[in-house]
């Protein structure tokens, strides 16, 4: 700011093309920046590169094959994805989950969250310039990746919600793989604090870049960590418990100034947070059916379904109307929120806090263009 | 909970409330009170904007918004009725300063257009295509 | 992404990633290519130096995949630019990255890699009895 006020110097606005393919590993997302020396004046954030139709291809497939498609929208957690729509269409239909069910629902999604959270820390360590810590991160995430392997059979595209319950049971003697999986993980966990909270260089990259006060981010529409770094406590699993939440004892981490180093703060906590959850829920499942017959399709009705993502609230409006396929599936992608907000909180930042801002706003390409 | 209904016929006189599950509500408003009911919703309480969307019936539109309370629980989808035809309907950018990307979505993907809003271009689909893919008649 | 860290290590063999086109010889492509990305995959390939070669990772990418036949999908990433190694699978796990990997040296050393399908790019002739 201080630059257009020297004597003898004039500055120009330079137009930079953050283009379609660029080394940290989020997608191809396009950034249009208009830089005055070193101070970003404006952002125009460019999508679609990756734009499949999922909402016009809900309209075309009947709901035992739509959550297939649902956990391709963001691959590094997929659980959540299909859990939210197969929770609308159960609203619609006023189905019952078993017990076991709901505490299998649990599991599943608490092991997404940390498997994303990890991949997450891994692309962000990179983006800020700590190289090493980005095979770390994935190394980790591996062991919980095995782990959801054993439930649903696959990697990264599970196909493991069903409407009325989920597709498998646990297989015998996960609780001594997943106890192993989880202790590595947290021993990791304070390596990697170590590392990062006593570093002056990290501390100076992420200290007071990009505040975002409560009432802004309210207002925008941001949901999850963000709005929990900016020092809103507001958690689906604590307000409104869905499955099995409301037996579980957990904390909510929360920011103060909602800066980036409040929103790395927030998910390292929430791992932590997630491997408690796990081990309870792994001593505390109860035996029993864990899938239930619901009808084929649901009657004439509209139901809102959202769960608490690892990026916020991730939401699908069904509007349905008696036949096997649906009549409209609205899907609500938190991160699309807030990659297209950042016009709106970046002016007056430097140019070289750009990829550690987009960084700590964690997007994920897949959910965002759909 | 009813406390929730009785709040929501308070806020919103002129609108027929329906009940979708346990704390959700959706509300059927006339046209020309969109504006009036989203004001009147944020200063109740009602300030966490969902979404901003629209479904193609088809011999009409159905533009909807989706708020939910900070203090409490408790969400509210709220629709009205436009001409497909011609869709314009205002836009709630100045009551909610998120509404700015769900109006360009909808408008890309559905052809409803905003009026006052300050950018309404495509987003999603490159700026030369013709057509919005999610109506219903839409041919590829 | 996984595939480089050290659960599946592929700098093992050789594959090391490097952030401008212009150093690189392999490209490996996944995930759906839309009409807005097909330019841009164009113009990437274009600024690649001989030789060059491209993996096609996942179904998405062969042919389309599950979007198969969308509105704003190519079916396939041979329509925009050749092709030497195809990957199947949705998503295909890690381990088939490294074998696509051994398998595209094998295919140079034994010299069957396609050229009849290069773009006319301006860049030199390749001639036919070219060995590594």
């Amino acid at each position: 700011m201080t630059e257009e006020k020297q004597v003898g110097r004039e500055v120009r606005k330079l137009v930079i093309n953050v283009g379609p393919q660029h080394p940290s590993t989020h997608g191809p997302m396009d950034l249009i920046v208009t830089v005055e020396g070193e101070t970003i004046v404006d952002v125009d954030v460019v999508l679609g590169y990756i734009h499949r139709g999922i909402e016009k291809l809900c309209e075309l497939r009947n709901y035992f094959q739509i959550p297939t498609y649902l956990n391709r929208l963001c691959y590094v957690s997929g659980m959540f994805w299909e859990y939210g729509f197969v929770k609308a269409v159960e609203e619609i239909m006023d189905a019952k989950v078993p017990e076991r069910g709901e505490w299998l629902r649990v599991i599943a999604c608490e092991l997404t969250r940390i498997a994303s959270h990890l991949i997450w820390f891994s692309a962000f360590t990179a983006d800020v310039g700590l190289m090493t810590l980005f095979p770390w991160g994935l190394r980790d995430r591996d062991r919980i990746i095995d782990l959801l392997e054993m439930m649903s059979g696959q990697r990264m595209t599970f196909g493991y919600f069903r409407v009325g319950g989920v597709r498998y049971d646990l297989p015998t003697n996960f609780d001594v793989y997943a106890e192993k999986a989880i202790n590595y993980v947290e021993k990791h966990l304070e390596e990697y604090e170590k590392v990062i909270y006593n570093n002056p260089v990290f501390l100076a990259r992420t200290v007071d870049i990009c505040p975002v006060p409560a009432s802004k981010a309210i207002d925008l529409g941001w949901t999850g960590p963000m709005l929990r770094a900016s020092g809103v406590k507001r958690d689906l699993r604590r307000d409104e418990p869905y499955a099995a939440y409301e037996f579980l004892d957990f904390e909510i981490p929360v920011g103060k100034k909602g800066d980036t180093y409040d929103r790395v703060y927030v998910r390292l906590e929430e791992i932590k947070q997630s491997i408690n959850i796990v081990r309870q829920a792994l001593k505390r499942i109860p035996s029993g059916p864990y899938q239930t017959r619901s009808l084929l399709y649901p009657p004439p009705g509209i139901g809102y379904g959202w769960v608490e993502d690892s990026r916020g609230e991730c939401g699908y409006m069904v509007v349905s109307d008696g036949t096997p396929k649906p009549y409209r599936v609205k899907i609500r992608s938190p991160a699309y929120i807030h990659v297209m907000s950042i016009p709106n909180v970046i002016k007056g930042s430097k140019i070289a806090d750009l990829y550690a801002i987009l960084g700590s706003f964690d997007p994920c390409l897949g959910e965002i263009d759909r | 909970m009813s406390e929730q209904l009785n709040k929501l016929k308070e806020i919103l006189p002129y609108a027929e409330i329906y009940k979708i599950y346990k704390n959700k509500y959706y509300a059927k408003i006339p046209k020309d009170k969109w504006h009036d009911a989203a004001r009147r919703l944020k200063e109740a309480g009602y300030v966490l904007l969902s979404a901003v969307t629209a479904v193609d019936r088809l011999n009409s539109m159905e533009v909807m918004f989706i708020c939910r309370r900070l203090e409490a629980n408790g969400l509210v989808i709220v629709g009205t009725l436009i001409d497909r035809n011609d869709p314009r309907i205002p836009s709630l950018v100045s009551v909610w300063e998120g509404a700015h990307f769900h109006e360009r979505e909808t408008f890309d993907l559905m052809g409803v257009y905003f009026e006052g809003n300050p950018d309404l271009r495509r987003i999603l689909l490159p700026p030369h295509w013709v057509g919005h893919p999610l109506r219903k008649d839409y041919k590829w | 992404m996984v595939a480089g860290a050290s659960t599946y290590d592929f700098e093992r063999l050789g594959v090391l990633p490097r952030n401008s086109p212009r150093q690189c010889d392999l490209m490996i492509i996944t995930g759906p290519i839309s009409h807005r990305l097909a330019p841009v995959v164009k113009t990437l390939y274009e600024q690649m130096a001989e030789p060059r070669y491209v993996i096609s990772y996942g179904e998405c990418s062969i042919c389309g995949g599950p979007w198969k036949g969308m509105y704003s999908i190519v079916d396939g990433v041979d329509q925009v630019i050749p092709v030497d190694v195809y990957v199947p699978g949705c998503p295909p796990r890690p381990e088939a990255l490294i074998e696509a990997i051994i398998k595209l040296e094998e295919k140079i050393k034994k010299g069957e890699l396609r050229r009849n399908f290069l773009p006319k790019t301006g860049y030199p002739e390749v001639k036919e009895d070219w060995r590594v």
